[in-house]
């Protein structure tokens, strides 16, 4: 079975990216909340999935994690809740699960007995794509924590290939993305001599624009992971850190 | 359903993203293909050559992110020294320098055969330098790379690293970054551990972050270190020990293969159970002492010998339960009253131990929480549970549809305490309204009612609170406590004292949520201006904060990274200004992997109860208790 392609992986190709958003949030001052908090909302589009498929991993069931991880959205960015939550900050990826079981721990006392949903949800989630998502990857029994960081991982790299997709296509050039993908996924790998009519040219000339779009794809993943890390932070540590995690697969 | 596999690494490979492509080769592309230029910590000066006085600067022998290692000649030993020079650019940032410094202060400390040894740290050339022991030799990673690591040589290595290890973790001293480039073998095969809690970068990069956590080298790094959590100890670095010795065994790094060493490179099963234990995920599970590695490993070379050790240990054994058997049988059997049977009474056996010792003793120890049933407890949301204080009713919050509201206040009784709670009844529309309802506390002496609610169109909760003449009346009109106590942002969990003069609680005010306490002189008054309840009170992310009736212990639940699965906490108050410095976990029999909140424990100190949507439970959050048992 063939994988849905890159527009069809369970949203629709994001029109803006953030670069700086958690160091934008983190240096905000407290009363700055016109600025960290369409930041901290920008973070919370881009990394619902992971934080979904932790909260189904931990046992929330279907029918509930919708509630639940609107509530903690809800709760973090109207709520202005980053005061409160673990006072280790450190990365978003770290803040944003730590955040959430505290959410999840106090639930009782944030939450109203009737469940209104707020008007016009604060991170847009689509639950089915999600759920059809997660129980494709990761319904296999394991640990919470290693569903949360393959999902990330898989999330960062995603949202880097439809960043590209953008750049080609805003060129008129979508079929040179797709003809160049492989070279960033492994999957469908072109000769450079079969590439070099499509790429106007010869293989050398392919070559080069093979390299290019994988500097080009390396720099973006960069640029997504520099996104959740504070002033000084290293991106390749992060890099490190998922590679290590993923290794280890989604559900062992 | 099962995932595809990379071809080339075998990582998993998820089914709708990513166009099929591998998650691990992507990232280790973008790794590979960083942009062009150093980074600034990567390359230092090439020609810095520091001074330091009585030492002759010989040559460069290796380089890190942090910084430089240089031979050089101590002239008054007349011997070679390593001298670690921490790169201009970190010694400019004190705090940085000063952690450098203490480190090799915590590595000075360590005197040990297969520990490179500290001789001295110090200041020179604007930077803070190193000075220790010149190793002769190579590091593991060399060896690996130049295939001279046979398991052979790896099962003779690897008694000396535990030997190590386990030194240091007596110290206290945990290394964090075990792997091969952290091992050097000397010229008599001799191994020695360096950079042992110090600092130190490469491509596998590691870095301090401001509030001195660190991390070590990805494929190393025990499942712990990555979630970022503090809850690494000594553990992590047996799990480090793992992966090398996997390494040493077989070539390449443990990971998604689960392929044992036995399969790759032929060695003995034992071996391959070893590793297997020190690669467990949870740290309990694995070696918890590197010493024990060592003691599998030197078993398992003298195993013959080792099974005619293990018959005569069976029959000793035997012996031994025979023996025990006959006493048991032939014991008598008479024990002192009320304590403990057979063990030395922990006090005189006259004095009943008052509630809050029970409560904190470590002589008495919680029993596997009990649902406390269908009489007390719905298919929907039960939660806030409150004893009164002759343990004979049960105050709650519920949503279950028969109220007067959203979520109501229930109480059920029963006549005495061996039997069960009776069925919930509404405390009635005086206390209830349209609005929710929750978290009641009742005061000592039955009197006086708190709780919060939403009344009033309000967005936010207030305390709330009524009060009676005698037990026997019912409540009178509830009122809110008014701007003394509530602000504009919620308040949560108020909590009377026993005498009904002190009210504690949960506030979300500006600038951080706290807890808060607001006093009366007498039952008559109206409780005065809510202050801070003590130091730090908003700097500890409680929640549900109760206390015994005596005022000695107090309870909450509190979410911290350290220990994820553990929310309810317990804590004696030696000093009512640090009431939460004592603060112990319920501890494994108690906290399920689920949300356990809202510890109230009875006037007794003998049962606890607490709101859990652990499984066993009738739907949505229920009420359930622990009981304080004397230690066997």
């Amino acid at each position: 079975m063939t994988p849905t392609d890159t527009s069809g992986a369970s949203e629709s190709p994001p029109t803006r990216f953030a670069t700086t958003a958690w160091s934008v949030v983190l240096r905000a001052a407290d009363q700055d909340a016109g600025v960290r908090r369409p930041a901290l909302a920008e973070l919370c589009r881009s990394y619902w999935y992971p934080l979904y498929a932790f909260a189904r991993k931990r046992g929330v069931p279907a029918a509930d994690v919708e509630d639940l991880v609107q509530g903690f959205f809800t709760h973090l960015i109207e709520g202005d809740a980053l005061r409160y939550a673990d006072h280790r900050r450190g990365r978003f990826r770290g803040f944003i699960v730590a955040a959430f079981q505290q959410f999840q721990a106090r639930r009782h006392e944030y939450e109203s007995a009737a469940k209104r949903s707020p008007p016009g949800h604060l991170v847009p989630i689509d639950v089915v794509a999600g759920e059809a998502r997660y129980s494709k990857e990761l319904a296999a029994p394991g640990h919470p924590d290693r569903s949360f960081e393959y999902a990330w991982a898989v999330t960062v790299l995603q949202r880097a290939l439809d960043r590209l997709r953008v750049e080609y296509e805003a060129e008129g050039r979508l079929d040179r993305f797709e003809a160049l993908r492989g070279f960033v996924t492994g999957v469908n790998v072109l000769e450079y001599a079969a590439l070099a009519p499509l790429l106007g040219g010869s293989a050398g000339a392919a070559r080069v624009a093979a390299h290019r779009f994988r500097q080009r794809y390396a720099a973006l993943v960069r640029e997504e992971v520099g996104a959740t890390l504070d002033d000084g932070e290293s991106v390749e540590v992060e890099i490190g850190e998922l590679l290590a995690a993923v290794r280890l697969g989604p559900s062992s | 359903m099962p995932t595809a596999n990379c071809p080339r690494c075998s990582t998993s490979v998820p089914a709708t993203a990513l166009s099929g492509g591998c998650p691990a080769c992507m990232l280790q592309m973008a790794l590979d293909f960083a942009p062009a230029g150093p980074a600034p910590e990567r390359s230092p000066p090439a020609e810095f050559r520091p001074e330091i006085p009585g030492l002759e600067m010989l040559e460069v022998i290796g380089r890190g992110g942090m910084g430089v290692v240089y031979k050089a000649r101590h002239i008054g030993l007349d011997r070679f020294v390593a001298v670690k020079f921490l790169s201009p650019e970190r010694a400019a940032d004190p705090a940085f320098a000063e952690r450098f410094a203490r480190e090799a202060r915590t590595q000075a400390k360590l005197n040990h055969p297969h520990i490179v040894t500290i001789h001295d740290v110090g200041e020179a050339a604007g930077s803070v330098y190193i000075l220790m022991e010149y190793v002769e030799g190579a590091s593991l990673r060399d060896m690996l790379l130049a295939g001279r690591i046979t398991p052979e040589v790896a099962l003779n290595l690897v008694p000396q690293l535990c030997d190590a290890i386990q030194y240091a973790h007596d110290r206290g001293v945990v290394h964090r970054d075990i792997k091969p480039e952290n091992v050097l073998i000397t010229r008599d095969g001799g191994a020695k551990i360096a950079d042992f809690g110090l600092a130190k970068s490469d491509s596998d990069a590691f870095k301090l972050t401001g509030l001195g956590e660190r991390m070590g080298t990805a494929g190393y790094m025990a499942p712990e270190q990555w979630a970022d959590s503090a809850k690494v100890d000594h553990r992590a670095d047996i799990y480090s020990l793992g992966v090398l010795i996997y390494e040493m065994l077989t070539g390449d790094l443990p990971g998604l293969q689960c392929k044992p060493p036995s399969a790759k490179a032929g060695t003995s099963l034992g071996l391959d159970r070893v590793v297997a234990r020190s690669l467990c995920e949870e740290p309990g599970e694995r070696y918890q002492q590197a010493a024990e590695i060592k003691t599998d490993i030197q078993r398992l070379a003298s195993l013959r010998q080792r099974q005619r050790v293990l018959v005569g240990i069976a029959c000793a054994l035997l012996i031994a339960i025979l023996v025990v058997l006959l006493v048991i049988a032939v014991w008598p059997t008479k024990r002192p009253p009320g304590n403990a049977q057979g063990d030395p009474p922990p006090v005189p056996p006259t004095r009943t131990p008052i509630p809050s010792e029970i409560l904190t003793s470590p002589n008495w120890e919680w029993t596997q929480p009990e649902n406390l049933g269908p009489g007390v407890n719905t298919e929907h949301r039960d939660q806030s549970p409150c004893i009164s204080a002759d343990g004979l009713v049960l105050l709650l919050a519920s949503d279950r549809p028969d109220g007067h509201g959203d979520m109501d206040l229930w109480e059920c009784r029963r006549a005495n305490a061996d039997q069960a709670f009776g069925n919930l009844v509404n405390l009635g529309p005086t206390v209830n309204g349209p609005d929710p309802d929750t978290d009641p506390c009742l005061s000592g002496d039955g009197l006086t009612l708190v709780f919060v609610s939403k009344r009033g169109g309000q967005n936010h909760w207030d305390i709330w609170w009524s009060r009676r003449k005698t037990t026997a009346e019912p409540w009178a009109e509830s009122e809110n406590l008014g701007v003394d106590v509530n602000s504009d942002s919620h308040e949560f969990r108020p909590w009377l004292s026993h005498d009904g003069l002190r009210l504690t609680f949960n506030s979300l005010r500006p600038p951080r949520e706290g807890v808060w306490v607001s006093r009366r002189a007498t039952s008559g008054d109206a409780f005065g201006v809510a202050t801070p309840f003590c130091r730090n009170h908003d700097r500890l992310a409680l929640g549900g904060v109760s206390f015994s009736a005596d005022g000695r212990v107090v309870l909450c639940h509190r979410f911290d990274s350290k220990f994820p699965g553990n929310l309810m906490w317990i804590g004696r108050i030696d000093n009512p200004s640090e009431p939460f410095k004592n603060l112990i976990s319920f501890g494994p029999v108690v906290n399920a992997d689920a949300i356990d909140t809202v510890p109230v424990a009875s006037t007794d100190g003998r049962t606890v109860y607490f709101q859990s949507d652990r499984p066993g439970g009738h739907g949505g959050s229920d009420i359930w208790q622990t009981r304080r048992v004397p230690r066997p």
